[in-house]
């Protein structure tokens, strides 16, 4: 009798967080991509993985992505401060994630910070780095490339941050990427050098994450009955070991910006 | 003797019983006070952010409109009955004030395509939405604060507990019905 009871309790608190969690698809990869519209080559999500799990492994730092084909009527700034409490991204000791939402339905672009990469990374330079690395080329329909190089470019601000010089990605504002002569080579050198950099660093710090700070258990603020952090938990260097990667734990406030296009 | 032994034993068992419910229920009450405050702390930092950003918005309009005083003022009007707002209702009614204002100054900056294209607005504007952005998740954080503060207060057996220490209900972080339809400020630059 108790025991059922007990059982009936349970499932009553499980409720709210199964209606959280119901919000936002599950994650079924890394969390620095998730693109449900499909706007992505598998080369540039891999490319977005490699740059995500390296500036995890050196600086616990995430940045993650989702593409989404709609947001059911709701404002793209809360959707992305919900999603980002709902997957924990970044530490949940230093709330050092960012998430970028675009919609393409809406035709709206946000870029969310964690509270403690706010100083990093103020509204206004996000607002410029949307200017300048994701607007052209999403007005020129151009997804792809502004997801890119709009990562790269959070990627080298996050990494300036952390005082972090493992890597050489530079991204190309539009106009630079058109004289360019060919403007795939242009995107693509930068991660070229930047995997061999990788490499390098793997091969000296003997197989990687060897910190293990990766996976620690969720005490968001908020955190549902399924905390974030339930996935990718394990130690360093599990990258090989089946599991993906789940976020942090992180949490963040608003801070951020947006762009129509 | 033992048949006093029973009794006794029964009505200390008792007693144990409601110092353990009273007394986790006490620092139940502790913890979400805690909770409560922390968010509105978190509040009160962003709507005092806006206030410092607000002074050099208002300096870069003039710089472009001066003839807009109107705006210009009632914007400087809202900000310093913010700045003197003391209660948590005022407080909410002042910010619902202030939000309606800054919306009407940057409805008149659309007129003003110099001002929209000059990069020191372009970031004022960011950091603006983006406080405004904070103040809203602030705002939800700290309602939701309360909700949880205020069920204890009236469940049982925290309304007992609550009326022993004093807990009162806390108030929410909500404007007058009329005033809320202000707050929507949105930069979207929705130039090609």
């Amino acid at each position: 009798m108790t025991r059922k009871v007990c059982a009936l309790v349970l499932l009553l608190l499980m409720i709210p967080a199964w209606g959280q969690a119901a919000e936002f698809p599950e994650l079924t990869d890394d969390i620095y991509i998730q693109d449900i519209a499909g706007i992505l080559s598998e080369e540039q999500e891999a490319e977005i993985k490699n740059l995500g799990a390296g500036l995890e492994d050196a600086t616990t730092a995430q940045i993650a992505v989702m593409v989404v084909d709609s947001l059911d009527g709701e404002p793209i700034e809360s959707y992305a401060n919900e999603a980002l409490r709902h997957y924990g991204v970044g530490s949940a000791q230093e709330n050092n994630g960012v998430l970028v939402v675009l919609s393409m339905g809406d035709r709206e672009i946000y870029i969310e910070i964690g509270y403690g990469l706010e100083g990093a990374l103020p509204d206004g330079k996000v607002g410029r780095i949307l200017d300048d690395y994701a607007v052209p080329y999403l007005s020129e329909d151009q997804p792809d490339k502004a997801i890119l190089n709009t990562y790269q470019a959070l990627y080298n601000e996050v990494a300036a941050e952390y005082g972090w010089d493992g890597e050489a990605v530079s991204p190309q504002p539009l106009n630079e990427v058109n004289s360019g002569d060919d403007g795939g080579g242009g995107i693509m050198q930068p991660v070229v050098t930047f995997l061999i950099v990788l490499a390098v660093l793997f091969f000296f710090t003997g197989g990687g994450g060897g910190r293990g700070r990766r996976g620690r258990g969720g005490t968001m603020r908020r955190g549902g009955f399924f905390g974030p952090g339930s996935f990718g938990g394990g130690f360093g260097g599990s990258s090989g070991g089946g599991g993906f990667r789940g976020g942090g734990g992180g949490s963040s406030g608003g801070g951020g910006a947006g762009r129509g296009f | 003797m033992k048949k006093i032994l029973i009794p006794l034993l029964l009505v200390v068992g008792l007693i144990a019983i409601v110092a353990v419910v009273f007394g986790s229920s006490y620092n139940n009450f502790v913890q979400s006070e805690e909770d409560v405050n922390q968010s509105y702390a978190q509040l009160e930092s962003q709507l005092q952010r806006r206030l410092d950003l607000i002074p050099n918005l208002v300096e870069t309009v003039k710089g472009f409109a001066d003839q807009e005083q109107e705006v210009i003022d009632s914007v400087t009007e809202a900000r310093s009955s913010m700045a003197g707002a003391g209660s948590v209702e005022e407080q909410a009614e002042a910010d619902a004030e202030l939000s309606g204002a800054l919306s009407r100054l940057l409805v008149v900056v659309e007129n003003y395509p110099e001002i929209r294209s000059s990069e020191n607005f372009q970031q004022l504007s960011d950091e603006l939405a983006g406080t405004e952005n904070r103040i809203a998740v602030a705002r939800q954080d700290y309602n939701s604060a309360v909700t949880e503060f205020n069920r204890e207060v009236r469940s049982f057996p925290g309304n007992m507990v609550a009326g022993m220490f004093g807990f009162d209900e806390k108030e929410y972080f909500e404007a007058d019905a009329g005033a809320e339809d202000a707050p929507d400020v949105d930069f979207g630059t929705d130039e090609e």
